[in-house]
């Protein structure tokens, strides 16, 4: 018994013993075995290049910022410690982009957009755009939904859709708590709420950027839901023939119908001098019942929300519903955002490559989209947290930009003749007759 | 004892886990001193790095502000102006743009083209603007103009530029035109000039923030765009603790630690840089960097094992050293025991001689009358004092075997005197038990021999006593006394064997026999019980000596005891001696001592015939003496089966007649037959075993080959009339000394002292005293010195007189202190008189 009791107290000193060191050896900041231990269960990328390998790759884009992206550089690292990979943002990005490939310092990835495919301007970006569908570089593009994949001419690849998008209205859920108020599901709730809130002192029930390139988030169902139904149209507006002005109609009517109502008060509009942020940050108030919203503007929502006092100080539940203009029901615009092309002359091609082939799994597409709180290209569309409205959408109303094809000038008629009509530049037959002349 | 013992552990546990704490605190401390000491170095280095950085600022702004000078100081358009810089700019990845700003255009020059173009050197700032506001541009000299980080129009590259202001004339009507000088460098270029100048730093990484905390250079652990949105993302701040992280790095240096997109702890340490407000450096380090290698974990896991070592070792020691304690609290206990029954035992053993002694002398007192009485009651008191001092013997040795006093005083001695002395000793209780008792020697080829002969005698005697005291009577005792080769040619091996048929000893009781006072129980033989010392003082010895001593024995059976022993053979000139042509027949029934007397004799020459039989013998005589050849010499064993020594002897005289020398052995005392063998006409008597020199002695004796003394042991005649001094302290001894020796005729003179008897002698003439008897411990000066003083006294004669030391100091030491001392001689009390008496006989025969 006396025995059993001292081996007893041995063993428990020696697990002491043992604990101790166990505990003050733990690497204070050391976390890096769990992250290798991640990589490893990530399962879905295996590196085909040296890992030992020594480069640089940059990857230039408009954001401001990309921590998202900078997220993917670090898991990347695991596999390859020793290739330092950089974002950098260029200013107006959609004119320098192609100097930036004409420089010494070229990029090796570089943001690109789906509209650049359609316009001459860029013909240089994709010129320089390696083919990703080429089987050689082995990046499995089968996760990515297919109405999201830009073909060019010759059927190459040149970009790899990064994040999609959508647009829709920042509901202040709280508010319309508040207040009593449904949250639209069709075109007259809208009016109604828009009137109610007026009623209850709400001078801005819609809040919008007031420059003519946001107006597609508010034309954008009526524009698209209409084209995609006749190919016809789409003709048309892609020639830019005068008489496809008579195809905005519909849509500037509504225009007109809503400045009517007071659902959206211009001067305030106006007040919003730097863009999203602005808008966010107005938003964030708190006496903003909706603001006309891009997925890019809602993914910036999260990061600001410290950065307003008032929200801050009163903070709200809100997330991004569909806008609803038609009786219709709701539906979602699929087009894509951010998409990324390797520059073929990279110094580091290979590499640039190898980093594509990694961002291109299903893990990191989703990964990247919700670290940046927008919509995954990837093909099992599923909504949460600020999207999660659009799981209400009907499938069969779910609209791919690309797949109705209108291009981006056709678009752009669209969005500069409802900025004329909002702003009371001009009337709706004005605007009807300015289609084709229109450019941002 | 348990409780104290869980105490004990605990608190070492306890100890144990307190000195790691300590050693982990200590340790934790030092590794927070030096990483306090590497964040003070980091932060030194990165002030010393914005002082480089504000030199560097200065160095282009400089640069500018030549240009600017220049192209102000006389009037200058675009292209002249852009020209001159054009032929003044060397560096190919550095640009200078001139930009109109009167005009809202923003439009200017390049000096570099644009890229992809070879001659496209217009540069508008139209759409991202100037990358410095106007109104900042300070155009005193040393104030650092400098943009913020922003996209060269031309190239796409992100830069830096450094600016002055223009004053140009129109090209077209030479009006005055405002503009702005743009010195654009890439803010890659800048990168690179921005390493970290020390190799302790290799992973340190470099950032410039400008007042908006935008990078303008950039590491690649910084994320985000803005340093402040990246220490938000990854680091719980709230509003307050931005704006005070803000105020913090465009006023002062420091450092602070933060969390990386990896969750890791890093530092960053920051500088505002004095020449440009708003900028400030931060440097980026990752916090396993500052502590690498600071806290010696080796040394804890060290320490950690150590004391845990230490604990078990201390546990286990503990353990032991309480089996330990026991075991000795047993020993204690067992020699406290031990202790009580060796006094109980000597007073029993002691008592019992001393009750026999007082007893019988009240009755000899009692009965002086009758002579019978007195005669026996003196015989057994005499046993009884004997008895007595074997047993004060036995108890001073053990004492001293077991002090480790014991030391061995080697000498030369004959193993022949050692064997008769056997021989001697052994006959009383051969003869009272009728016990067959035969002594076998063989090949005995060295007489003298080199060793304490006092304690082999003892060890030897104690073997052969026990066999004799154990085994009862009409039972048999074999002595094998045999001499084998030593390990070198000067040692001889001697291998001394006692067997008998006695009771024999249990296992149980063999296992710890040689322990003191251990003594087999058996009721035959509980009369004749010994001091149960001899045995653990003979092992002892054989030990001392470095020999073994080995035993086999069954009980009922017998017991056999082997000693074997090392020694030196002793350099002593051999006696000559040589029985050459004579012939000698030997009858024995003991087969082993025919061999071994037969081979004796034929080493001395003779011829020799042998026969286990009496009959056979006296057929062979009678043979020889048909044929008028006689032996020379008949050798009769007294004790034969078939017709025992006498009736030879007498049938051998009858047969042969008178003139054939015939010897009667025996290992026996035969003083009881002496007279019965004298007249049956054996001539002589030789006790077993059988030397060489023995035999030679007796038969060159017989047959007067040599003259050889023939004198009696008994017969003390010789030495009547000698002359000796007694030195004796006590007078009883000393009467008793004196009565033993007026007995023999032998004069003494008493002296009470040491200093009496030097006074004695030195007043004496030479040859007034044969002999000195000195005792050792006496007042006024003892034996010793006595003995000193004597040997340096003037006269020669005097000085040299032989000195025999009488003493109670009876050890081997003793002698060898007396003989050392210059005393010729050593005689132990109780003295035997026989002793005293031989050693005057030395004297006489001037053997001493």
């Amino acid at each position: 018994m006396r025995k059993t009791a001292a081996r007893c107290m041995l063993a428990l000193s020696m697990a002491l013993v043992v604990f101790a060191l166990v505990a003050c050896g733990a690497s204070p900041s050391g976390s890096s075995g769990a992250s290798s231990g991640q990589a490893e269960e990530q399962g879905g990328f295996t590196p085909s290049l040296d890992t030992a390998t020594k480069c640089r790759v940059s990857v230039v884009g408009s954001y401001d910022n990309f921590e998202a992206l900078e997220a993917e550089f670090d898991k990347f690292n695991e596999y390859y410690p020793d290739v330092e990979l950089s974002y950098t943002k260029i200013d107006d990005y959609n004119n320098l982009v192609s100097t930036a490939l004409d420089s010494e310092e070229a990029p090796d990835i570089y943001f690109a957009f789906e509209f650049m495919l359609d316009s001459d301007d860029y013909g240089t970006l994709f010129e320089r755009a390696e083919d990703l569908s080429d089987p050689a570089l082995n990046i499995d593009l089968s996760s990515v939904r297919s109405s999201l994949l830009c073909k060019d001419e010759s059927g190459a690849c040149p970009m790899l859709p990064i994040f999609s998008s959508t647009a829709g209205i920042l509901v202040n859920e709280d508010l319309f708590k508040k207040e009593g108020i449904d949250i639209p599901t069709s075109y007259e709730e809208l009016l109604a709420a828009c009137d109610a809130f007026n009623k209850a002192g709400y001078p801005t029930p819609i809040l919008g950027y007031n420059v003519p390139s946001s107006y597609g988030n508010l034309v954008g169902e009526l524009m698209y839901g209409d084209a995609s139904k006749d190919s016809t149209m789409v003709e048309k507006l892609n020639a830019l023939e005068p008489s496809a002005g008579e195809y905005m109609r519909p849509t500037l009517e509504k225009v007109s119908d809503m400045m009517e109502h007071g659902c959206f008060n211009i001067d305030v509009c106006n007040e919003l001098e730097d863009g999203y942020n602005a808008l966010i940050l107005r938003f964030f108030e708190g006496d903003i019942p909706m603001a006309l919203s891009s997925a890019d503007t809602a993914s910036g929502t999260a990061k600001r929300e410290n950065q307003s006092e008032a929200f801050s100080a009163s903070p709200f539940s809100y997330a991004l519903y569909p806008l609803t203009l038609t009786d219709e029901g709701a539906c979602l615009l699929d087009k894509s955002s951010v998409q990324f092309a390797v520059n073929k002359e990279s110094k580091n091609l290979d590499m640039a490559n190898e980093f594509m082939r990694f961002l291109a799994t299903p893990q990191e597409l989703n990964a990247i989209a919700s670290a940046k709180r927008l919509l995954p290209v990837t093909s099992g569309l599923s909504f949460d947290g600020l999207y999660a409205p659009f799981s209400s959408v009907d499938p069969a109303r779910i609209i791919s930009t690309r797949d109705v094809g209108l291009t981006d000038d056709a678009t752009i008629q669209f969005r500069v003749a409802a900025y004329q009509v909002a702003n009371g530049e001009a009337t709706i037959d004005e605007a009807i007759a300015g289609f084709g002349s229109y450019t941002l | 004892m348990a409780n104290k013992r869980y105490l004990i552990i605990l608190v070492n546990v306890a100890v144990m886990l307190g000195i790691i704490s300590f050693v982990l605190l200590y340790a934790q401390r030092t590794a927070n001193e030096s990483i306090a000491s590497e964040v003070a170095q980091f932060e030194a280095v990165t002030v010393t790095m914005e002082q480089v950085t504000a030199n560097y600022l200065e160095g282009e702004q400089d640069i500018c502000d030549v240009w600017t000078r220049y192209i102000n100081s006389e009037p200058h358009t675009i292209d002249e102006a852009v020209s001159f810089i054009r032929s003044s700019h060397v560096s190919p990845d550095y640009a200078a743009h001139v930009i109109f700003t009167d005009d809202n255009s923003l439009e200017g020059l390049s000096t570099r083209p644009r890229a992809g173009t070879e001659d496209d050197y217009a540069v508008s700032y139209k759409a991202i603007g100037l990358p410095i506001r106007l109104e900042a541009l300070a155009e005193e000299d040393g104030s650092i103009n400098v943009s913020r980080s922003y996209t060269n129009p031309l190239n796409g590259v992100q830069s830096l530029a450094f600016c002055g202001r223009l004053s140009l004339v129109d090209a077209n009507d030479g009006s005055r035109r405002e503009a702005v000088l743009l010195r654009v460098i890439p803010t890659e270029k800048l990168t690179e000039k921005w390493v970290f100048p020390l190799d302790s730093y290799k992973d340190a990484e470099i950032s410039l923030i400008d007042i908006d905390s935008n990078y303008i250079i950039k590491g690649h652990e910084y994320k985000n765009s803005n340093f402040i949105e990246f220490y938000k993302s990854y680091n719980q701040v709230d509003a307050a603790g931005v704006e005070e992280l803000k105020t913090r790095l465009t006023t002062q240096s420091g450092s602070f630690f933060m969390t990386n997109s990896r969750g890791e702890q890093c530092l960053i340490a920051y500088a505002p840089v004095s020449a440009n407000h708003g900028w400030t450096i931060l440097n980026y380090i990752q916090g396993s960097s500052l502590d690498q290698g600071t806290v010696d974990w080796a040394l804890v896991a060290g320490v950690a094992s150590a004391l845990l070592f230490l604990l078990v070792f201390d546990m286990a020691f503990m353990n032991w050293f309480n089996a330990r304690l026991n075991e000795v609290a047993r020993e204690a206990e067992a020699a406290n025991r031990a202790k009580s029954d060796f006094l109980s035992t000597m007073s029993h053993d002691i008592r019992t001689p001393m009750n026999a002694i007082l007893g019988l002398t009240t009755i000899a007192q009692r009965n002086v009358d009758d002579q019978a009485i007195v005669e026996d009651s003196l015989r057994k008191i005499g046993l009884a004092g004997s008895h007595l001092l074997t047993l004060i013997n036995d108890i001073l040795d053990i004492s001293k075997v077991e002090s480790g006093k014991l030391s061995l005083t080697p000498a030369t001695f004959s193993i022949v005197e050692v064997a008769e002395n056997l021989v001697n000793i052994a006959q009383p209780m051969v003869k009272e038990k009728d016990i067959v008792f035969d002594f076998h020697t063989n090949a005995i080829e060295h007489e003298y021999l080199y060793a304490d002969q006092l304690r082999i005698n003892q060890v030897f005697i104690n073997i052969l006593s026990n066999a004799l005291k154990y085994t009862e009577a009409g039972g048999s005792v074999s002595v094998d006394l045999q001499e084998l080769p030593g390990d070198t040619p000067e040692t001889v091996r001697l291998v001394y064997r006692v067997a008998d048929t006695g009771m024999g000893m249990s296992d149980e009781f063999m296992e710890h026999m040689y322990e003191s006072f251990s003594r087999q129980t058996d009721s035959r033989v509980n009369k004749v019980q010994g001091t149960g010392l001899g045995l653990a003082i003979t092992k002892q010895m054989v030990d001392l000596m470095g020999g073994t001593i080995e035993c086999q024995s069954k009980l009922g059976e017998g017991t056999t005891f082997t000693i074997t022993l090392d020694m030196p053979v002793a350099e002593h000139e051999p006696e000559e001696m040589t029985l050459e042509s004579v012939d000698v027949l030997i009858v024995d029934d003991d087969e082993v001592l025919l061999q071994t007397a037969q081979y004796t004799l034929d080493s001395l020459g003779a011829s020799v015939e042998v026969t286990s039989s009496g009959a056979r013998a006296l057929e062979m005589a009678g043979e020889r003496h048909s044929a008028c050849d006689d032996y020379d010499v008949v050798i009769v064993d007294w004790k034969m089966p078939d017709m025992d020594g006498l009736e030879v002897v007498r049938r051998m005289r009858a047969l042969i007649g008178s003139q054939v020398p015939i010897i009667l052995v025996s290992a026996y005392d035969w003083s009881d037959i002496e007279e019965s063998a004298k007249d049956a006409g054996a001539n002589s008597f030789l006790s077993k075993p059988l030397f060489r020199s023995k035999l030679y002695h007796a038969i060159n004796g017989l047959l007067h080959l040599t003259s050889t003394p023939d004198v009696r042991e008994d017969d003390y005649s010789d030495i009547a009339g000698m002359r000796v001094l007694v030195a004796e302290d006590n007078d009883v001894n000393w009467q008793i000394l004196s009565m033993l020796l007026s007995m023999h005729g032998i004069e003494s003179t008493h002296a009470e002292n040491g200093q009496v008897a030097v006074d004695l002698l030195a007043s004496s003439q030479p040859g007034a005293y044969d002999l000195v008897f000195m005792d050792v411990q006496m007042p006024v000066m003892n034996g010793i010195e006595a003995t000193k003083v004597i040997r340096a006294l003037p006269d020669e004669r005097i000085a040299a007189i032989p000195i025999i030391a009488t003493t109670a100091d009876a050890f081997s030491e003793d002698v060898a202190l007396c003989l050392n001392a210059g005393m010729n001689g050593h005689i132990a009390k109780p003295i035997e008189i026989k002793l005293v008496l031989k050693e005057i006989r030395k004297v006489k025969e001037n053997k001493l």
